[in-house]
């Protein structure tokens, strides 16, 4: 190809290049300037200075849901990299039969439905009387659990149904990195003797480095902007133990017309995800660049 | 013998696994076919059951409305989705220009950002646009750089011969990419439609910011309306349910190895 | 074939541009303006927003589309109806208003009016009305807000009222509670375990304190708090007042209901109304719930035919009180035509449209020309109790201050915390946004 300036490059780029400018860009900036202005949409914005920043250390309900976030995230996170890694193990550790198709294929369905769904289905499976899962709970002899009923129980829920979500795809991204091991390597340890554990931490684990890293960055993204879930299952109740970040900057654009403050707690999220996948990045990945 | 209990060990892991992903989705559509008056009702007489919360559904809460909303919602977004990726993805990959690498750069940037944060701006765009309310303000902000960074990382893959011989062949620009780079990215387009209608089908909090009138509702929105609205019949909720959940599922059971593949070529990024 | 597939590419983006254009301005049915009614006589638009409030079986939609036809008529306009779901009532409003696609009439309650007040979105109606609509309305005295008239009452009702379940009653050979202490008793009287298995399955009262809006205050802590001589907030509107010994008093017994006699069910705190009604109440498994009477008619005497309920309007403490809704149609200041709208409203209002509309609510009328239609149950309902009957307060940043105030209630419930604090922090909360 010659080195000089190929025009038509441009006309390629051109039209997902307004759509991004348009919706992702400018946007960005916008919001950065409503966040230190008073802004309800339909009268003309007021400067405010830091005034929404300096709000957001004394709002309990948005302390609270910052944070319900992390913890959220904190538990979701590692519970769902650790599940799928397994039962992608387990999976490709049996032969390939309609059985293990079944199991997999079944696990993944979660994953094409709504969060809407997950969380009307879910509130059925947690209802304290007779809800899917106390009945099986009751039927190994558990008592019932008031599972939406208290903080702690309240956040606990809203996790399962996450990880329950979320796993089924994870566990394919597994599946596919675990394919792409070369089978020499493990054929190598059997020659040596090795365990199917010792295969598992020496060969199994190091290999899957790349995908656990997509895993792990990805999963954060998801959690951090969970919204939609929390908004059917419990709406951030009961008190404020679920009330998410997404739900604070609902709230205050859409319940409380107050867009700048919503704005500022927007960059909030924006910046704690910046820092944490800055931190993953550091951890998890060696010197390889992002593509 | 030690193998074979841990088989049974595992399998029974698995059952279980199973029974409790698969459970919830028969209760959902053995429920839609009833008029349940209690949350949670385990009697499932099947010479009780009948279609009258569809026929209401259908009927009174106008889904078959909210239903080609959906349907051409979606379709416009994994139409324009498609091409507009494709169309970036040749170009970053294979056109040499001043600021291509820069660009990429801030698109692949923009993936970083929490959709909230842009929400509320582009909320105020689409009212300077007078676009609440319509189909366009529901697809295009689902176009994003996720599918320039995929098509992108499958067209480096082209050999950069085939496409001069192209030329040398007198095909034109527009002719070699709709004939020769087209077909060969395939799988990612796709994988990339699959992903296009998983997102735009289940997305919730856009629409409900952006549609505010009645006829313009999505069917994820009306959901979450059925469900929200004072309505004891649970089994209209769960036909609800169902209904909205069909659609990604039928998809599912054709497409299951592409969907495969689609969460495989996502993963690329790692 | 490929050449077939591009050229579909090709005729898709084109058309989806041109929706892009054409679908700026909405259907084209929505713009008739455009269409070939524009030089012969002009039909003019008009928006109506609503809640819902029928059944599976009878609409909003239909009920009212019956009511406008002959106002459609009479003024050659087209009246196009939408019923906002009360989840995102307040959300809907806003976004519609603010992208200009807001309604000419729409309905309020108390807590909605501030913010679009502040905002200049609604139109005060003191100069559109006649002395004879003063004299025809009851309430419009509600619809004044800081000083002028705002709303125009169109549901003044649906009280808050205690059903009780009379086979309970009579099994525990009790009278219908009149004060706090009767109403305690029973409770405790008719929590028991009816089959014997050791495991409690009847309730003294259900409160659906897992609901996720504020708005279940209204049934589960507004008729407490005014019984027991409390306030919510001081007559300005500009302090917070719940902090009293009487706010305290309520809360402590509520939360001794639940925690220390455990009359209700621990699961309340997850469960909302709806699940409320049909898991205990309606089961016969509650002997206590506060409910609206506009549900007693659609669920209980409806899907519930065998139940056997009475009523009591309201218990007395140091006083009677329970929570009615004061409800407004409001004209938005964007309506291009402010008399047609005001006749409009007061169409709406008339007690013709009333009595169709009150055959799907059982409301009693607003104004003087319509009689009493409604369930004969709450016909000496409004003229006994009328003083008991209490209605909110508009007052500034109401959503955060109601909304924290339900949450910290909440947190009181799960026995997480005191009633003394969960008040103070609420009261502090309060006062601070009321402050700005």
């Amino acid at each position: 190809m010659s080195k000089k300036t190929d025009y038509s490059g441009y006309v390629y780029i051109f039209p997902i290049l307004i759509l991004i400018s348009i919706f992702y860009i400018i946007p960005i900036f916008m919001s950065f300037f409503y966040s230190f202005q008073k802004f309800n949409v339909i009268q003309p914005p007021e400067f405010l200075g830091l005034f929404n920043y300096k709000r957001l250390g004394s709002d309990p309900v948005f302390l609270a849901s910052l944070k319900n976030t992390l913890v959220y995230t904190a538990i979701v996170v590692p519970v769902q990299t650790v599940l799928s890694m397994l039962l992608a193990v387990l999976i490709t550790s049996r032969k390939r039969n309609i059985w293990t198709n079944f199991v997999r294929n079944s696990l993944f369905v979660p994953v094409i439905t709504s969060m809407i769904l997950v969380g009307i289905i879910w509130r059925v499976v947690l209802n304290p009387n007779m809800g899917l899962l106390n009945h099986a709970l009751s039927s190994i002899g558990i008592t019932k659990i008031n599972w939406l009923g208290s903080n702690a129980t309240a956040m606990i829920s809203v996790c399962m149904a996450a990880v329950w979500k979320n796993v089924g795809y994870f566990m394919v991204l597994y599946i596919a990195a675990i394919m792409d091991i070369p089978k020499s390597y493990y054929e190598a340890a059997m020659v040596d003797g090795a365990s199917a554990t010792q295969k598992f931490f020496n060969i199994t684990l190091p290999m899957l480095k790349p995908a656990t890293y997509f895993v792990v960055v990805l999963g954060t993204i998801w959690s951090f902007q969970v919204f939609d879930l929390v908004y059917t299952l419990t709406g951030g109740g009961p008190g404020v133990a679920t009330v998410t970040l997404v739900m604070s900057i609902y709230n205050s654009a859409f319940r409380e017309y107050n867009m700048g403050y919503a704005a500022a707690i927007s960059y909030v999220l924006f910046a704690i995800s910046v820092i944490i996948s800055v931190i993953q990045t550091k951890c998890l990945k060696d010197n390889e660049s992002i593509y | 013998m030690k193998k074979k209990i841990i088989s049974i060990v595992i399998n029974c892991f698995f059952v279980l696994l199973v029974a409790g992903t698969l459970v919830p989705f028969i209760y959902m559509v053995l429920t839609s076919f009833k008029q349940s008056y209690v949350t949670i009702d385990y009697s499932m007489d099947i010479t009780k059951f009948n279609l009258k919360n569809y026929i209401t559904i259908f009927r009174n809460y106008h889904f078959v409305l909210y239903f080609s909303n959906s349907v051409i919602v979606v379709f416009f977004a994994c139409i324009l989705n498609g091409l507009f990726s494709s169309m970036a993805g040749f170009g970053f990959a294979k056109k040499r220009f001043a600021g291509r690498d820069q660009i990429f750069f801030i698109f692949l940037m923009t993936l970083m950002v929490p959709a909230q944060v842009t929400m509320i701006p582009v909320f105020v765009i689409m009212k300077k646009l007078q676009w609440i309310n319509t189909y366009q303000a529901l697809f295009l902000p689902i176009i994003n750089a996720f599918g320039v960074f995929l098509m992108r990382q499958f067209m480096l893959n082209i050999p950069d011969e085939l496409l001069e011989a192209a030329k040398i062949d007198g095909s034109s620009e527009f002719r070699t990419f709709t004939h020769i780079v087209l077909p060969m990215t395939k799988p990612a387009l796709l994988s990339l439609t699959i992903f296009t209608f998983i997102t735009c089908w289940n997305d919730f909090l856009w629409p409900l910011v952006i549609i505010t009138e009645g006829n313009m509702n999505t069917l994820t929105l009306a959901l979450s309306k059925l469900h929200g609205n004072y309505s004891t019949n649970y089994g209209l909720v769960m036909a609800g349910a169902t209904l909205s959940f069909l659609p990604p599922f039928i998809l599912y059971m054709v497409l299951q190895k592409k969907f495969v593949q689609g969460v495989t070529l996502s993963g690329m990024k790692g | 074939m490929r050449k077939m597939v591009i050229g579909l590419l090709i005729c898709i983006l084109a058309v989806s541009l041109l929706a892009g254009c054409g679908g700026q301005k909405g259907d084209v049915s929505q713009n008739p303006q455009q269409g070939e009614k524009q030089d012969s006589q002009k039909v003019k638009e008009m928006q109506v927003w609503l809640p819902p409030f029928g059944t599976e079986d009878m609409m909003d939609q239909e009920v009212w589309e019956d009511i406008f036809k002959k106002f459609e008529q009479e003024n050659n306009v087209k009246i196009t109806l939408q019923i906002v779901p009360w989840n995102n009532y307040e959300d809907k409003y806003l976004t519609g208003i603010s992208a200009g696609q807001g309604p000419d009439v729409g309905y309020m309650y108390a807590e909605m009016f501030p913010s679009f007040i502040d905002m200049g979105t609604v139109q005060p109606l003191d100069e559109y009305l006649t002395q004879e609509d003063r004299e025809n309305y009851y309430y419009l005295d509600k619809g004044i807000i800081f000083g002028k008239q705002y709303g125009l009452p169109i549901v003044v009702g649906n009280p808050r009222i205690l059903c009780y379940n009379q086979d309970i009653l009579d099994e525990i050979g009790a009278e219908p509670p009149a004060t706090w202490e009767d109403f305690k008793n029973i409770a405790i009287k008719a929590t028991k375990d009816t089959d014997g298995d050791g495991e409690i399955d009847r309730y003294g009262y259900v409160a659906a304190w897992g609901s996720k809006a504020y708005g279940a205050m209204n049934e589960m802590f507004y008729p407490w708090l005014w019984q027991a001589g409390g306030e919510l907030f001081n007559e300005e509107g500009t302090k917070a007042a719940f902090n009293s010994e009487a706010g305290l008093k309520a809360l402590t017994f509520l939360q001794d209901l639940l925690l220390t006699h455990k009359v209700m069910p621990e699961s309340v705190i997850a469960q909302d109304e709806s699940e409320i009604l049909t898991n205990y109440f309606a089961q016969g498994k509650a002997a206590f719930v506060i409910v609206d009477t506009r549900k007693t008619a659609n669920i209980f005497d409806k899907q519930y035919p065998d139940l056997n309920w009475g009523y009591v309007t309201s218990l007395k403490d140091v006083q009677k009180g329970t929570f009615v809704a004061a409800d407004q149609l409001v004209m938005l200041s964007d309506a291009p035509d402010y008399e047609l709208t005001m006749s409009l409203m007061r169409y709406m209002t008339s007690a013709e449209s009333m009595e169709k509309f009150h055959k799907m609510s059982p409301w009693p009328p607003i104004a003087r020309d319509e009689q009493y239609n409604g369930n004969p149950k709450f016909t000496t309902l409004y003229e006994n109790d009328y003083d008991a009957l209490k209605n909110l307060k508009p007052v500034k940043n109401g959503y955060k201050i109601y909304d924290y105030l339900y949450k910290q209630l909440q947190v009181v419930m799960m026995g997480e915390t005191t009633p003394e604090k969960a008040l103070q922090e609420a009261e502090k909360y309060a006062n601070d946004l009321l402050n700005q």
